[in-house]
């Protein structure tokens, strides 16, 4: 008598738990958790067969269905190059300033973040495709006019190194593209400079701060003009996602953290 | 040719469909259940009254249900299935606790939905229950072993046919009283001792195909949410 009327005042906290909660996993398993306890009280009323149909089908074939239709709902895809400081895996955990602004945004929008690592030239076709919702890991260039730019959350330069041929400099023309510019992943880049191959790059500060702690001697190093800033991009359909990033961006520079997590990751 | 066929088997079926409606309405009384539950168990068989009532005395209301789920199930093959899923996304793999205990739970999973289906007439449970747990079985198996294989053996195994077949088979037992002179809806196998897993023929023969067609029908809609939306 006693645990029937537990578990039936069980169920409308449960039901109201489950509703309450932002991210969606936690919702979909507070169902699950009601159809399991609703299971336990139609076998305390002596009604057994529902009892077994409503495990099966509300606790677990429901909360499957739902698991699999939040999969990609529920997080936040984000694809982006390594970059130190901005954004880097160390032992198996993203760490950096875009990571530390992408988990509070995720954790607003009650989403699950998702960092998928890919080659800075890939990042445009990834986003284009609709595989990710927004693009990170120091994008200082807007790369396509189907993308949506978001606010700047830090101020970089361009500077371009290209190896010095036998005493005479290198002829220094200006590389085709505005942005940030090299072949692969940035792990590639930082092998290949480490081995001394004659590469020709465009690099952000963030970039070539990494770089610079090689030895860069036999490269010329060239400042290239004009101001230039570390912004997410959003994919094309996702302009409400830009809008609320850039919100967000506008909240952390007003409050300060912003600063703060730049002088923590940035030193 | 192929084609014809099916259309006429659909046209069959609907017919048969509609013509058991439309005769159990004008006569209320055919297969009307026994008031008294004794009276009931010792005229099927079966223990479990619950199973007794929806297999046996309210046939009727069940084969409706059956009828809604695969209709159902046609609804979920034909929209989901049917659409592009060329712009595929890249698949988020499995965890290694998820594999390594789905591959431990799978066959206890599908023993008892077998248990459920099989035993449906005696304890609690029936086709309706066990297809889905057996469902949840193959599901877990499907996160162990990988989609796309167990796909390929269940089509390899005829499934699809399998799926179309059941629906006119159960049509099929519940019409067939007619050609033997007995009110439609009625039980023609023999009732043995209560409380024997023979002792309710015709319940179990409907369990097992309620409970293959169940199975079947939750695995189409599985494998269209799985092609559809995520991957497992």
């Amino acid at each position: 008598m006693i645990s029937r009327a537990v578990l039936l005042l069980l169920l409308p906290i449960i039901a109201g738990v489950s509703l309450s909660q932002r991210r969606r996993l936690s919702a979909v398993i507070g169902m699950g958790l009601f159809s399991l306890v609703l299971a336990a009280t139609y076998l305390l009323h002596s009604a057994p067969d529902v009892a077994v149909t409503e495990a099966a089908i509300g606790a677990a074939l429901v909360t499957v269905i739902y698991v699999l239709a939040i999969r990609r709902t529920g997080r936040l895809l984000v694809v982006g190059d390594e970059v130190p400081g901005l954004l880097a895996l160390e032992s198996g955990e993203f760490v950096g300033l875009e990571v530390d602004i992408l988990s509070g945004f995720a954790r607003r929008l009650g989403l699950d973040l998702s960092i998928q690592i890919a080659p800075l030239c890939d990042v445009e076709t990834i986003l284009l495709r609709g595989d990710a919702d927004l693009g990170a890991g120091g994008l200082s260039s807007l790369p396509s006019v189907q993308l949506h730019r978001s606010r700047e959350h830090l101020p970089t330069a361009l500077v371009h190194l290209c190896p010095e041929e036998d005493g005479r400099s290198a002829p220094k023309e200006a590389p085709a593209s505005d942005g940030c510019d090299y072949p692969g992943y940035f792990s590639d880049l930082v092998e290949a400079f480490q081995r001394k191959e004659p590469i020709e790059a465009t690099l952000d500060m963030a970039r070539f701060l990494a770089i610079s702690r090689i030895d860069i001697s036999g490269w010329e190093v060239a400042r290239l003009p004009g101001p230039k800033a570390f912004a997410f991009v959003a994919a094309p359909r996702r302009k409400d996602l830009r809008d609320q990033l850039s919100a967000y961006i506008d909240e952390l520079e007003r409050d300060g953290s912003l600063e703060d997590m730049i002088r923590r990751h940035l030193p | 040719m192929k084609r014809r066929v099916r259309t006429a088997l659909a046209v069959a079926l609907s017919l048969a469909a509609s013509g058991i409606v439309i005769f159990n309405l004008s006569a209320p009384d055919v297969a009307a259940p026994p008031h008294d539950a004794d009276l009931l168990v010792s005229e099927t068989g079966a223990p479990n009254l619950v199973s007794a009532i929806y297999l046996d005395a309210r046939l009727y209301d069940t084969l409706y249900e059956i009828l809604v789920f695969t209709v159902a199930v046609i609804g979920v093959r034909f929209y989901l299935l049917r659409r592009e899923s060329s712009a595929r996304a890249t698949p988020i793999p499995e965890s290694h606790v998820l594999q390594a205990s789905a591959q431990i739970l799978y066959p206890l999973t599908l023993l008892l939905g077998l248990y459920l289906t099989v035993f449906g007439h005696l304890s609690p449970g029936g086709g309706f229950g066990g297809g889905v747990v057996a469902a949840s079985g193959l599901l877990l198996c499907v996160m162990s072993i990988g989609v796309q294989t167990i796909y390929r053996r269940l089509s390899g195994a005829g499934i699809e046919r399998l799926e179309w077949a059941l629906p006119m088979v159960i049509v099929a037992i519940c019409v067939a009283p007619l050609l033997f002179g007995r009110p439609m809806l009625s039980n023609l196998l023999p009732v043995g001792r209560a409380g024997h897993v023979f002792g309710s023929s015709s319940i179990l023969l409907l369990n097992i195909l309620v409970g293959l067609k169940v199975l079947i029908g939750s695995w189409m809609v599985l494998y269209a949410f799985i092609c559809h939306r995520g991957e497992i």
